[in-house]
């Protein structure tokens, strides 16, 4: 099936399995990498991406649904070489430790900043609650969110 | 190599035609977060798929001749976040904000749920206390209108046919009606996003001025094969006045209904205590500002 759809602002055509998953199509099809698979049933969020402004476990959504929506991958938080703010308040606050989380919470982190650029510490809570890190114990990761919502 | 066909209807309309040649290998997908997993652990990798996500239709979320209507489109993030929910079937909101994370939310619906028909669900026992009804449409066009008992017939079961897509949730909107939802989750280090060991649903018709409870419908899930009412905790309820005392009766009753559900099977023997948890904060959502006048919650003696 040929699915037409964006990723990190840049137009893709591709001719794949509609039942394919996300993930894999991110992965394999297109090369971003970044994005990461953890348990492969919605309960890590390693693999979470951006759709349509909503974050999404990558690997519980199918090829044909994304056709038509806009996506952004953890490759998509870097401007002209620039990392994000967000990226750059995970690093000041060491809110990194093996990383393998780090793709999927900053996307979580970043959907949430989207739509509540100001959240108290409950609302990230809840929004990270879909994402599992087994180095950090969450704190630093909160600090790091609360650090980008007061420079706003 | 196989593949999926993959249909995006747009409309109602379009959603009938791709009904009419509905078949063993073809699967309606209404959100996918549970599907997706399902196909993938029975090695399904071909058949022709349906997604619902393209039918604008069926995203609303509306009261209409006396009832709170959800389509089938809406996700549990839109049904979580709508105060026309929480106002008209609490029990309903609370329900769709503990469904799974912020990821799953965005994603699923409650059309899925139903489908899906997992005995932990927590939509499921919800809408059973509401006494919603689903409505389906399927490949002739030809629409029905189902009760949940009727809909839900066991673990991973629906008396759903393969040409029948669920387009609408029907929730009667009632006088005086307060609702709750509770959730006793896996045995698990997180708080959140746990799969329900235990859930329980409370709609009970209360008349503030006569300070008398006149209907109540409690359900259970997670604890049988499918939701069912506790006849028991709802007489108890019944035509009662919310009391101190009558909380301490409708959690005993709540306690039995599952020590009888579990049937002696040790293992689940930890549902019983969960069902009294579970039950003191129901009965403090429902009655707790009443029996203590708002300064603190009710507690078993």
């Amino acid at each position: 099936m040929n699915i037409v759809f964006i990723v990190n602002g840049d137009e893709y055509r591709i001719d794949t399995d509609p039942g394919k998953r996300l993930l894999d199509v991110l992965r394999e099809d297109i090369g971003f990498t970044g994005t990461k698979e953890g348990c492969g049933e919605g309960e890590c969020g390693a693999c979470t991406v951006i759709v349509d402004g909503l974050a999404v476990n990558s690997c519980l959504v199918m090829a044909g649904q994304i056709n038509g929506k806009e996506v952004i991958t953890v490759e998509g938080l870097e401007k002209d070489g620039e990392l994000d703010r967000l990226q750059k308040a995970f690093i000041s606050n060491g809110a990194v430790q093996c990383g393998y989380c780090t793709p999927g919470m900053l996307m979580s982190c970043k959907a949430l900043l989207m739509k509540n650029p100001h959240p108290n510490e409950e609302e990230i809570r809840l929004a990270i609650a879909g994402n599992l890190c087994r180095c950090t114990g969450y704190t630093k990761i909160v600090a790091a969110v609360k650090e980008v919502s007061q420079d706003v | 190599m196989e593949q999926f066909l993959f249909d995006t209807p747009k409309s109602v309309k379009e959603l009938i035609e791709c009904l009419k040649n509905a078949d063993e290998s073809t699967y309606i997908l209404s959100g996918g977060t549970d599907l997706t997993i399902k196909l993938r652990s029975r090695g399904v990798y071909s058949g022709r798929l349906i997604d619902m996500s393209g039918i604008s239709e069926l995203r609303h979320i509306k009261t209409e001749d006396g009832f709170l209507k959800i389509g089938a489109n809406a996700t549990f993030t839109e049904i979580g976040e709508s105060d026309i929910v929480e106002k008209y079937a609490a029990c309903v909101a609370h329900a769709a904000r503990q469904v799974g994370s912020k990821q799953i939310r965005n994603a699923a619906r409650m059309a899925g749920n139903i489908a899906n028909s997992s005995p932990r669900g927590d939509s499921i026992p919800a809408l059973f206390a509401m006494d919603a009804r689903i409505r389906t449409i399927d490949g002739s066009g030809k629409t029905a209108i189902r009760t949940m008992d009727e809909t839900v017939t066991g673990i991973g079961r629906n008396s759903l046919k393969k040409d029948e897509a669920i387009i609408e949730i029907i929730i009667p909107i009632k006088k005086d009606l307060i609702s709750a939802f509770g959730k006793y989750g896996r045995e698990s280090s997180r708080t959140t996003v746990v799969i329900a060991n235990l859930n329980v649903a409370a709609a009970v018709e209360y008349n503030r001025i006569n300070n008398v409870i006149n209907d109540a419908s409690i359900v259970v899930g997670s604890a049988a094969p499918v939701p069912y009412h506790a006849l028991a905790a709802e007489n108890i309820l019944k035509g009662s006045k919310p009391t101190a005392e009558l909380g301490e009766r409708f959690v005993a009753a709540l306690m039995e209904h599952v020590r009888e559900s579990i049937n002696g099977v040790r293992r689940y023997e930890n549902k019983i205590d969960e069902a009294a948890g579970v039950g003191i904060n129901i009965y403090n959502m429902l009655f707790g500002d009443i029996i203590t006048g708002g300064d603190s919650k009710w507690e078993r003696k």
